[in-house]
């Protein structure tokens, strides 16, 4: 029972960093990008060429990081930047399409390159794991990309705490108009949002890569991502912690009692339950 | 200071503004009358950036407005109180006021300007580690002011800052901003509580419908028989009536 829970919050802290990516562009601009778990699987590709070329997966990730913050900013300025202007709702709608469009290409895309074949990122390192105490294992992989998605998530909080430039992007969150008149370029708040979201994707590609992954499951993981969004409360950047470990933990319950087929299963169940009982989410929303 | 010169604003289709003109000189309190739906906030809309203008031309000492960006106004040293206070709900009392000093000229004397605006609205500094969203209607105005003054901006649109206040609140409110004018900040106040607007201005636009259809010194048009009729109710003309409309 103990292992399970292990590999729960270790799973877990997994999809609260998928989630943080999708958060942060929802909570800021309103903006649902569907194409995330695409963009991330992209991401992973380049770890496997990276990997090829000999270089680790773990050191991979700040030659991703960049790269995938100006894959953003560059998708920002050709996709998502002309419709920054109207309403939330339809903000909510332009995205979601546009998104979806996208995260088609994307999918197809990488399959015509790449091939449907299920590939996966395997240093020397993967599958060993180390001995707390008899009959307690943590996988490494797993130890190492959980305190990933802690610092990540630490050095995210004091950006918007600490920095002017973050704190602005709150402001901007929570009343776009308001902030341009404070002074705040609200369509450059917008941009570096966008960039910063597919650039905490890098994480996530190397962890999924590490598993296995092809064109086809990168709607899989934005469906982890967006679950644990909700739960977290929408448009709630620091509701995504709690509510990424809160399904990691609950899938692994399940997995110990019903077996591994119902795994998926739980996760919509319990998005649906909460959903019903709590429609604010677990952690609550920004009150409009 | 502020200049604007035969303005046309549109909202899609819909002319909302007509030929409008309209100057606020330096240090002066001026101020701009008018009823619901007559276009005093969408002029302010068209001077902070928000909407753009059709025709005319709007200029801040001597600086082309028309075609500038909300952010790139505020930096030109224009400051806006919007409508319906706008403070960041979910941020504190303290994070707000820092964000109105997010200029870069201002983020150096943030400290000072921070002390000058607890000097004057002490009830903020005993709220700063509140959440701007659980303050009173009154507070959120007072507020929404400071943040505005710590951009150290010297130009100031207010925008119907006693809209849903107490009355002892708005003519407090009102002393508050006759006295950030006397020491050196220009002001156009948009108001439809027109006595108390009339008292503390300078000089006053009238707008109806679109059009500026007086202007005059404030004085004068307090004693104005149109004004009179239409904006103040004919022999409520009493010192009484500072702050008692709306």
């Amino acid at each position: 029972m103990l292992q399970t829970l292990a590999y729960g919050i270790l799973n877990g802290l997994l999809y609260s960093i998928i989630a943080l990516g999708i958060s942060l562009v929802f909570g800021v601009m309103r903006y649902l990008n569907i194409a995330h778990g695409s963009l991330i699987i992209l991401g992973s590709y380049g770890s496997l060429y990276l990997f090829r070329l000999g270089v680790d997966p773990f050191i991979s990730i700040p030659i991703l990081m960049p790269s995938l913050f100006l894959a953003g900013i560059l998708l920002f300025k050709l996709l998502y930047s002309n419709f920054v202007s109207l309403v939330e709702g339809l903000r909510i709608q332009k995205s979601l399409l546009i998104s979806f469009g996208l995260m088609l290409v994307i999918d197809n895309g990488a399959t015509m390159i790449w091939t449907s074949d299920e590939k996966s990122i395997t240093p020397y390192y993967s599958g060993m794991s180390f001995e707390v105490f008899r009959g307690f294992h943590v996988p490494l992989i797993g130890l190492a990309g959980g305190i990933l998605a802690i610092i990540v998530t630490l050095a995210l909080h004091l950006f918007f705490s600490r920095t002017y430039f973050g704190k602005s992007v709150i402001a901007v969150s929570q009343d776009p108009e308001a902030a341009s008149l404070m002074g705040v370029n609200v369509k450059r708040a917008f941009l570096v949002s966008f960039g910063l979201s597919v650039c905490l994707g890098a994480i996530p590609s190397v962890l999924v890569g590490l598993q296995a992954f092809s064109p086809s499951v990168g709607i899989q993981w934005f469906n982890k991502g967006i679950i644990v969004v909700m739960l977290g409360g929408l448009g709630n950047i620091y509701g995504v912690f709690p509510a990424g470990l809160f399904l990691g933990i609950v899938e692994a319950i399940s997995v110990f009692f019903f077996g591994a087929p119902y795994r998926e299963i739980t996760g919509l169940v319990i998005f649906v339950l909460v959903l019903i009982l709590f429609p604010k989410g677990l952690f609550g929303r920004i009150p409009e | 200071m502020l200049k604007v010169e035969h303005l046309d604003a549109y909202y899609e289709e819909l002319q909302v503004l007509w030929d409008l003109s309209l100057e606020v000189h330096q240090g002066e309190l001026a101020a701009l009358i008018g009823s619901n739906g007559s276009g005093k906030s969408t002029l302010l809309r068209v001077i902070t950036g928000l909407l753009p203008p059709t025709k005319g031309r709007l200029t801040y000492k001597d600086t082309l407005l028309n075609k500038l960006t909300p952010h790139e106004i505020v930096n030109l040293g224009i400051s806006m109180v919007p409508e319906n206070r706008r403070v960041f709900p979910k941020m504190t009392v303290l994070a707000n006021l820092e964000m109105g000093a997010f200029p870069s000229k201002a983020r150096n004397d943030k400290s000072k300007s921070l002390k000058r605006v607890y000097e004057i609205f002490p009830i903020l500094r005993h709220r700063a580690q509140q959440f701007a969203g659980s303050l009173s209607g009154g507070e959120q105005q007072m507020l929404a002011i400071g943040r505005a003054l710590m951009s150290k901006n010297d130009f100031l649109l207010l925008d119907e800052m006693s809209l849903g206040l107490a009355p002892l609140i708005v003519q407090n409110i009102f002393e508050v901003v006759s006295q950030i004018n006397q020491e050196g900040i220009s002001i156009l106040l948009v108001e439809q509580n027109v006595p108390a607007t009339l008292t503390i201005a300078h000089r006053a636009y009238v707008l109806e419908s679109g059009r500026i259809v007086k202007q005059d010194e404030a004085k004068r048009l307090l004693n104005d028989p149109y004004v009179k009729e239409a904006y103040l109710g004919i022999e409520q003309m009493t010192e009484h009536s500072l702050g008692s409309e709306r």
